[in-house]
């Protein structure tokens, strides 16, 4: 699994990695067409699902502190 | 899943193959178990592995999680009649795939907009002010996200300069925070350093105006098996 650099400013939850992976190898990766074709139509929700999870990531930031300013 | 095992597929070229038992792996068994998340996040990693395992000791093509052949014959002839091949394996050599995300989050725009806000425009009565406000923040944060869009334009030129090759998917948009770019940069290993330095000097210039800049990877070059547009 991808682990996101440590000093990048936005947190990546567990959940947007294995999204990311699963997008990854199942959305790409196109090369070869098998015998066996499945349905996997569907799996464009998976990239929907993680730009949610991405967004609700960021949401979670706390807000700036007003003190700071 | 059985061990992986290598079938020779001609030319110099392996394919990487294990065998998968029809009573998990027919196409209604999968299919049936496709929305599982959790089964398909196993399946994704067992086949990220054994793409990173390979990636390391030469050039690899990754294909599709759930390709299925009925036999290495069948594999081995359709790798054969793919043309292009060559190329491909070329372009690939010594380099690995990164992913660049440029977010940019509305609510803390909105947030930050308003912590820098103007005085209260004098002359006018609290209802008033109050709605004048509100406008000037709606303006604000309209211009400041045609600035972030900027910015994410930008990041995404500065790192393909430092790439051999990059993509650009046009993200899904979700309500109340966006995502501004979704970058794939195929970068020389030699020249991991620089890029992901660059990356993370691109993060710090820009976190103070809202927008984030997330780096994964490195990847297998999955968004770099089909030509360029």
């Amino acid at each position: 699994m991808k682990a996101p650099a440590p000093e990048t400013d936005l947190l990546e939850e567990a959940d947007a990695s294995l999204l990311d992976l699963v997008d990854h190898v199942l959305n790409k990766g196109v090369v070869v067409t098998g015998d066996v074709m499945l349905g996997l139509a569907g799996v464009d929700l998976v990239y929907l699902r993680l730009s949610a999870v991405l967004c609700a990531a960021d949401r979670m930031l706390p807000p700036p502190d007003p003190k700071k300013r | 899943m059985a061990p992986a095992r290598l079938v020779p597929a001609g030319a110099g070229r392996w394919l990487v193959a294990a065998d998968a038992p029809l009573r998990r792996y027919a196409a209604d068994v999968v299919n049936g178990r496709l929305s599982d998340l959790g089964w398909v996040g196993e399946r994704a990693m067992e086949h990220e592995r054994v793409v990173e395992h390979f990636t390391r000791r030469g050039t690899v093509i990754p294909m599709k999680l759930f390709t299925l052949f009925t036999g290495d014959e069948k594999a081995v002839a359709d790798v054969r009649r793919r043309r292009g091949l060559a190329g491909l394996l070329s372009s690939l050599a010594g380099r690995e795939e990164w992913g660049v995300r440029v977010a940019v989050d509305p609510g803390r725009l909105r947030r930050q907009i308003r912590e820098r806000a103007s005085r209260p425009t004098p002359g006018l009565t609290a209802g008033t002010g109050f709605l004048v406000q509100r406008q000037q923040e709606q303006r604000a944060v309209r211009g400041s996200l045609d600035d972030a869009r900027q910015r994410a334009d930008e990041v995404f030129a500065a790192l393909a300069s430092l790439a051999a090759d990059a993509r650009r998917r046009d993200p899904a948009g979700v309500e109340g925070a966006t995502l501004l770019l979704d970058g794939a940069f195929l970068v020389e290993r030699t020249r991991a350093d620089a890029f992901t330095d660059e990356v993370r000097a691109l993060a710090r210039r820009h976190a103070p105006e809202g927008v984030s800049v997330v780096l994964t990877g490195p990847w297998p070059p999955y968004n770099f098996l089909t030509p360029s547009r």
